[in-house]
């Protein structure tokens, strides 16, 4: 079975009122489709990166599915200790690769698996059945446990959002009923409403506290490819082991001069970097000046740092 | 085993061929120093404080300091052409009975392998210090240093000790407070005496092993095998499945499901309305 590049939605600012579709809550964490061959639970990201070995949560699926073969949708995500859906935790989980150490993310820290779209089914692909259809073969051919979990469709799109943003989660996305799964595709069939902002920024310049690093200067590219200073943020939610790290790579990338396009050349106190090192920020909005507005750094990830650009927003 | 050198045993007329091989070992356990925020192991950088330089190890000569601050420069050939005349060769100069000899002497443990040709005469030398029961006493030069040694038979084989010369061993005199002889009760003497005899055992070795070696080697191998303390230290997270369903029936709308038994129930009554929007568009 060779992976796939999932649907993705299209932004959208308001909640659709269309009576044709249904609103899931957006998890916060990992895009990850689980694929069985009928003997093997294969897993992969967004970017078609092997993810089988990090997930044994999952290997449980075959055994949930009333069906030989499949290709499931989701989203793996992680609660913190205040039952919160945390970004930060399931990259925590998502970074490990020796096989002890992911033994003990499983004990330590357990993820999550919302199940939420089908596309192959007992052999058969089914993409292109109306979602109404295919929410209905999960519903009856897949049996959840602790840590496999369907997402659950919701028919007043407003309520829903109303309750996410109580709550401080991502958002929700909005799916039309007769759509069906485009591979590899962008369409308004799905649309997200987000309750915060967040992008993925390189990190283009630190500032120092002592030995500790205080603030992170991101930056994104431009339609030019010219990088742009977008604002500071603090060390947020990263923890001790992550900003170590941190320090860790700053010593491999710092360079003399500034990345930035344009930047305040006298500006001593900051330690450049080649734009290797990608984090997500959360913010409120954007400023008219093209500066993220309360940006708070959320976690390390991988990745390539030509996809931070403007254009994610 | 690795030869650590290579000559000949020399007594009277006699020649062995000979390689040494060391007979202990150190099991101290190695530690890099690291810096602690990168965690790359630093290095050494050998500098001249006058010139304020970093030096290779071409612009360094060795020197003797007869004097504070004077130095006569020695090369390393001079040494080495000093070395020459007496090298390769284990002299054995005397024969002596092993108890003759403190153990305060004894430096190094090298056993002595036959060499090319050299079987015989070892066997040869062997058979008659058993017989004998007396060890040679040698002069070696290793390493360009020259030491006293001790030639003695060893289970089957022959092995050296390295011994110091009477002159890097210090006396005793030099102890602070050591007392005189004196007056002792022969009661006092006779308790101590017991207490001896009741202690007394075969020598063991095996009974004896390094317990803060081994405790350092366990703490690295648990590193090593992911169970860091610094991860023991964070706690699993326990309730998070008992969370998610809390969660999940949190984000229902109100009135429509009972929140304590979010999974089973829900996904049958969203099977209905799923079905039901099926049927209303249908129609």
């Amino acid at each position: 079975m060779k992976p796939i590049k999932p649907f993705e939605p299209v932004t959208s600012a308001t909640v659709p009122s269309s009576p044709h579709g249904i609103s899931q809550v957006k998890w916060d964490g990992v895009r990850v489709l689980a694929y069985f061959d009928k003997q093997h639970l294969k897993l992969f990201n967004r970017s078609l990166n092997e993810r089988t070995a990090t997930y044994p949560e999952l290997q449980e699926l075959p055994s949930l599915a009333q069906s030989v073969s499949f290709i499931l949708d989701g989203e793996i995500v992680s609660l913190n200790e205040k039952g919160e859906p945390s970004f930060h935790d399931v990259m925590r989980r998502d970074r490990l690769k020796k096989a002890n150490q992911i033994a003990k993310g499983v004990e330590m820290n357990p993820i999550f698996y919302m199940v939420f779209d089908v596309i192959l089914w007992d052999g058969k692909w089914v993409n292109d059945r109306p979602l109404i259809e295919r929410l209905e073969i999960l519903e009856e051919g897949l049996n959840q446990n602790k840590s496999i979990r369907i997402v659950h469709s919701h028919e007043n799109g407003e309520q829903l959002f109303s309750v996410i943003k109580e709550k401080g989660m991502e958002g929700i996305v909005w799916k039309d009923l007769n759509s069906s799964y485009v591979i590899n595709g962008k369409s308004d069939s799905w649309k997200k409403v987000k309750n915060y902002q967040d992008i993925f920024a390189t990190v283009c310049g630190v500032t120092f506290r002592g030995n500790i690093i205080n603030t992170f200067l991101l930056g994104l590219y431009d339609s030019n490819n010219q990088l742009r200073y977008i604002g500071s943020a603090g060390t947020g939610k990263l923890k001790n082991d992550e900003i170590s790290r941190l320090s860790e790579m700053v010593t491999l990338v710092k360079q003399s001069t500034s990345p930035f396009l344009e930047f305040d050349p006298n500006r001593k106190d900051i330690v450049w970097l080649s734009p290797e090192i990608i984090v997500k920020v959360t913010y409120l909005e954007w400023t008219s000046d093209q500066r993220l507005r309360q940006p708070v750094v959320q976690t390390i990830t991988d990745g390539d740092p030509k996809t931070c650009s403007f254009q994610q927003t | 085993m690795h030869t650590m050198w290579k000559g000949s045993i020399s007594f009277g007329l006699v020649n062995i061929p000979i390689k040494l091989y060391s007979a202990t070992e150190n099991k101290d356990i190695k530690m890099r120093y690291l810096h602690e925020k990168c965690h790359t192991p630093i290095k050494y950088e050998k500098t001249c404080p006058n010139c304020e330089k970093a030096l290779e190890s071409d612009e360094i000569v060795r020197g003797y300091e007869y004097e504070d601050g004077k130095f006569v420069i020695i090369e390393r050939d001079e040494i080495e052409a000093l070395a020459q005349e007496k090298s390769k060769s284990v002299e054995i100069v005397d024969f002596v009975e092993l108890d003759d000899i403190d153990p305060v002497f004894f430096n190094r443990s090298y056993f002595i392998g036959p060499n090319d040709n050299g079987s015989k005469p070892y066997m040869l030398l062997k058979k008659a210090m058993e017989t004998s029961g007396r060890i040679g006493i040698a002069k070696i030069t290793i390493r360009s240093k020259e030491h006293l040694a001790a030639v003695r038979v060893y289970k089957n084989g022959l092995m050296m000790e390295t011994m110091y010369f009477p002159d890097e061993v210090r006396e005793l005199d030099h102890v602070p407070d050591l007392p005189e002889e004196m007056d002792l009760s022969d009661k006092e003497l006779k308790m101590a005496q017991q207490l001896i005899e009741q202690l007394t055992t075969e020598f063991d070795p095996s009974q004896y092993q390094d317990e803060r070696r081994e405790a350092i080697m366990a703490l690295i191998q648990s590193k090593i095998s992911g169970d860091d303390i610094k991860v023991v230290k964070e706690k699993p997270k326990k309730n998070v499945v008992d969370l998610m369903d809390a969660l999940q029936a949190s984000l229902e709308p109100t009135g429509t499901t009972e929140p304590s038994k979010p999974k089973k129930q829900e996904q049958k009554k969203k099977k209905v309305s799923v079905k039901k929007k099926k049927e209303k568009e249908a129609n």
